[in-house]
């Protein structure tokens, strides 16, 4: 409240034309917050689960769940066909789908010889931080090697057929 | 004079030798936990994975012994996937990531709060409060900018809440959502993570359930080190 009447003060004792200016800059920070404060909201809401209904939609899938858990070491092909629970189940797992959940990084799934080949330098250092993993960083500085290896032998070789055919002309 | 110098740095010896011995307590190297893993596509279909899932830091191996559908084993060494059945080997193929980037690493590093992306090539450019959840907004590095977007992580009292993926236009591609946290000898691990993906298709959702999680077990030494038969 001391703030309000501090601020209010300030705008009264102020010039006309810098207390425009002034109006301006505060209804721009407000402005500025108020917007912060829905985006962070909108953001927070994005993390919220509707747990009913996650569990009606998986019912079937828990009930099956539970039901393999009270007959240990029970497989899918052990259980009759004709079971209610096994409606609409797939008879294989989604390998990729398993894994894709407990990777840390962004699903970018480039490999490190790309990133040194692509990327050089920069490409192994990424490797080295993200991987943390010396093998991987050593494939890294292969692609990296490779490539760049790769492009000093087409410079030289730009060069000697410049530098031949110069030769030549005299 | 010298004597003291001496001594001094005989201490210094001392503890440069004997404190990392110390430390050993705090070095969470293995996991181990029972998983339950159903998904629900967007055609309607489903599935439902079970087993156990090991990882040790020491032989980078990531190993599931799936009991559910059927019987099999998946060794993830490196980028390479290795499924197999009846002690034979089914398939390999290259998977888009490694075992030392996994969740389970860093649970065991104590990093999983960020989700790893401290030592990724994403920067941190916002932090903000929304009630008692704090969000960062993470962005990829210039060159990386044109294939991947933003990342979203939520945290509550420290612990990883929530993690959404973005494309290069702002569009959400995938949440996940940590859940139920267990903590075993001083290593906290979701009990369920639920993992929403947005397709073109529609939504798919997958939850993943963790318990029985063991740290550092001492035993089944074959079992972390999986032997891979040859083709």
């Amino acid at each position: 409240m001391n703030n309000v009447v501090l601020i209010a003060n300030i705008l009264y004792l102020l010039p006309k034309k810098k207390l425009h200016f002034m109006k301006k800059v505060l209804f721009t920070a407000l402005l500025a917050l108020a917007f912060n404060l829905c985006n962070a909201t909108e953001n927070a809401d994005l993390f919220k689960v509707d747990e009913q209904e996650i569990n009606a939609e998986f019912a079937q899938l828990n009930e099956l769940e539970q039901f393999v858990e009270a007959n240990e070491g029970l497989t899918l092909s052990e259980i009759n066909a004709n079971n209610p629970l096994l409606q609409n189940l797939n008879n294989s797992s989604d390998i990729l789908g398993v894994l894709s959940t407990l990777r840390g990084e962004p699903p970018l799934g480039i490999p490190s010889f790309a990133w040194g080949a692509c990327f050089g330098v920069v490409g192994i250092a990424i490797v080295y931080f993200v991987a943390d993993d010396r093998d991987e960083t050593k494939k890294a500085l292969t692609g990296c090697v490779i490539v760049e290896g790769a492009l000093l032998l087409l410079y030289v070789v730009v060069w000697v057929v410049i530098l031949g055919t110069g030769f030549g002309a005299f | 004079m010298i004597k003291q110098k001496l001594h001094s740095f005989f201490l210094l010896l001392v503890f440069y030798f004997v404190l990392p011995n110390f430390s050993i307590g705090q070095h969470f190297f293995r996991m181990r936990a029972d998983f339950s893993i159903k998904e629900k596509f967007n055609d309607g279909k489903m599935s439902l994975t079970m087993g156990s899932v090991l990882y040790d830091r020491t032989f980078k191996k990531l190993v599931y012994h799936v009991t559910f559908p059927e019987k099999e084993d998946w060794v993830i060494v490196d980028t390479v996937f290795n499924r197999i059945a009846k002690g034979k080997l089914v398939t390999r193929q290259t998977v888009p990531m490694l075992p030392s980037s996994t969740i389970f690493e860093f649970a065991l590093q104590n990093n999983l709060n960020n989700f790893g992306l401290e030592k990724s090539y994403y920067t941190l450019n916002k932090v903000e409060k929304s009630g008692d959840m704090v969000l960062t907004t993470w962005l990829p590095d210039k060159r990386m900018a044109k294939v991947t977007g933003k990342i979203i992580v939520s945290k509550k009292d420290g612990r990883l809440v929530g993690v959404a993926f973005y494309t290069p236009k702002n569009e959400l591609v995938k949440k996940q959502i940590f859940k139920g946290y267990l903590k075993v000898s001083g290593i906290e691990f979701p009990s369920e993570i639920i993992e929403t993906l947005y397709k073109l298709g529609g939504k798919e959702t997958k939850i993943s359930t963790f318990k029985n999680l063991r740290i550092n077990e001492l035993k089944d030494d074959t079992l972390y080190n999986f032997p891979i038969p040859a083709k």
